[in-house]
């Protein structure tokens, strides 16, 4: 009886110990898996809510973006994501542009991840051609051979036929001819919600602009309400504070930055919805917003101009609904929340560089992968060409990624990304991770993506460096 | 029979302690670290192996 008593107390011992060493994972590393055709019995395993339920069947992905938490017990700072899949034949026909990317959730409030590129089909089916180029990460194409590698093409430092995609280059970019503006007429914009980043375009003058916010939400009264305003200069941040409400709701707040060299800045404001920009007063020339411009209720119609035909337009408001007009072409917006995907076909003999879009509605939210100006004169274009569907791969001559091909075993793809965790969110349920693949937008049951296994290694600080760096953080307390 | 009946009472008790233990432990353990336990075993497994040693013990004794 004694044997057994100890053969029992010693198995519960062995089996809590074991437990602890993959609950703390003392030496910073643990990998979790979640094969999608083995049931957990026993235990619940570390993924959680796969989702939302309608776009996954199973272990098919039939919507765009899936979601899924990882529940770890403690921060680590890299992740190792490695996923085995396979896509539907019907979306292999169906598709010009197969992009998949899997990422982690790194700004809560307005829902941003920091995305990797899982498969991209245009680079797949590159991947065959005599001038491609890898090396440490990188795919290089170049269509008639003209540079020895990707170093001395970076040095050429002419980018007006490239394409880029998932690579950060740090570029200096220069506005030929630019004179700051010496009238007393500034550039005015009003009645724009929520959060926004616009690029602008300072030389020899300071970046000084004056912005009047209003905090819509009447129930906030009692919290203290802020809001973000962040500056970068070349991809690093070079500028951040936080401004607070004041009791009637409103914020003055103007961003001035003296003696800043000549090149193109990042203005970032990280706002809620809620958060109105009554107005952005500055003597700046340029202004281009990123990707989006909300329009507010308030607004009585509006002109704005785009380097992108192609266009996602959403009324927030039913007295907004009515018309837009598009290069002079009339859409209809009658359905309050719906997301209405325009795409105006350019002309030839008509390339006008910009895209004029204008409408007598109000509260209208119009986003692309592009920039948006309020005049033409103020548009500024400091991004380089990124790889989209909208890519003419005919007219390219170079294309440089940071994009690891993925392996083929039988029918089923195998890609691995490296995810920095360092600034990603934890919530109580863990690392909120996304997979996006935008060609799945309508839903249908033909089009998937099966995924056979995810694996995540994680690698952070081992349980020593942790327990020292605690002990001397007391000590210096 | 009957020593064969008396000794595996006897081991059923012990196992019937043991389990008990090993509830409470763990299930400490789930409340002071989230899905310590949990993530690698469902402790209704324990929780039935428990009521069944409870009810054996119950009927037999």
């Amino acid at each position: 009886m004694k044997k057994f008593r100890i053969f029992l107390y010693s198995f519960l011992f062995f089996a809590i110990v074991g437990l602890a060493f993959f609950y703390f994972a003392p030496f910073g590393k643990i990998t979790y898996r979640h094969a999608f055709s083995r049931q957990y019995f026993l235990g619940k395993g570390f993924f959680y809510k796969f989702g939302p339920s309608e776009r996954v069947i199973d272990n098919k992905i039939i919507g765009d973006p899936v979601y899924f938490y990882l529940n770890s017990p403690r921060n680590f700072f890299q992740a190792k994501l490695t996923m085995k899949y396979k896509i539907s034949p019907q979306v292999l026909e169906n598709n010009d542009f197969i992009n998949i990317e899997a990422g982690v959730l790194v700004d809560k409030e307005n829902w941003r991840y920091n995305l990797k590129p899982i498969f991209n089909n245009v680079l797949l089916n590159l991947s065959g051609d005599q001038n491609i180029q890898i090396s440490n990460g990188l795919f290089f194409y170049q269509k008639n051979n003209n540079f020895k590698n990707y170093q001395d093409f970076l040095d050429n430092n002419d980018f007006s036929s490239t394409v880029f995609y998932n690579y950060n280059l740090n570029y200096q970019y220069f506005l030929p001819n630019y004179q700051p503006n010496n009238s007393e007429q500034n550039l005015i914009i009003e009645n724009i919600r929520g959060s926004y980043s616009f690029y602008t375009y300072v030389k020899n003058e300071n970046l000084d602009i004056n912005f009047d916010f209003l905090d819509l939400d009447k129930n906030s009264q009692n919290d203290i309400k802020k809001l973000s305003i962040l500056v970068y200069f070349q991809d690093e941040l070079i500028f951040s504070e936080s401004g607070i409400f004041s009791d009637d709701n409103s914020l003055n707040y103007l961003l001035s930055l003296p003696g800043l060299p000549e090149g193109s800045y990042k203005v970032e404001i990280k706002a809620d919805d809620q958060v109105l920009t009554k107005k952005i007063d500055t003597k700046l020339n340029k202004l281009s917003f990123i990707n989006r411009v909300w329009f507010d209720q308030k607004n009585n119609g509006f002109e704005i101009f785009s380097n992108k035909n192609n266009f996602r337009v959403k009324a927030l408001e039913s007295s907004c609904l009515g018309e837009i007009e598009i290069n002079n072409k009339i859409f209809l917006i009658d359905k309050i929340f719906q997301q209405f995907n325009i795409e105006i076909s350019k002309e030839k003999k008509n390339l006008e560089p910009l895209t004029k879009i204008n409408s007598d509605s109000c509260g209208l939210l119009i986003e692309n992968n592009g920039l948006f100006s309020f005049s033409e004169n103020s548009f500024l274009d400091p991004t380089l060409n990124k790889l989209d569907q909208y890519t003419d791969i005919e007219n390219i001559d170079f294309i440089l990624a940071d994009f690891s091909l993925p392996q083929k075993i039988n029918d089923y793809y195998v890609s691995e990304i490296n995810i920095n965790l360092e600034g990603a969110v934890k919530e109580k349920d863990g690392y909120n991770f996304i997979i996006s693949a935008p060609f799945l937008k309508n839903i249908t049951e033909d089009q998937y993506i099966e995924i056979k296994e995810i694996k995540i290694e994680l690698v952070g600080k081992n349980l020593f460096t942790k327990i020292k760096e605690e002990i001397n953080e007391r000590f210096r307390k | 029979m009957k020593d064969l009946e008396n000794k595996s009472i006897k081991y059923i008790k012990e196992l019937f302690y043991f389990f008990s233990i090993a509830l409470g432990l763990l299930f400490l353990l789930e409340i002071i670290w989230p899905n310590f336990v949990l993530a690698y075993f469902n402790l209704n497994f324990l929780l039935l192996a428990w009521i069944l040693s409870c009810f054996y013990l119950i009927f037999k004794e």
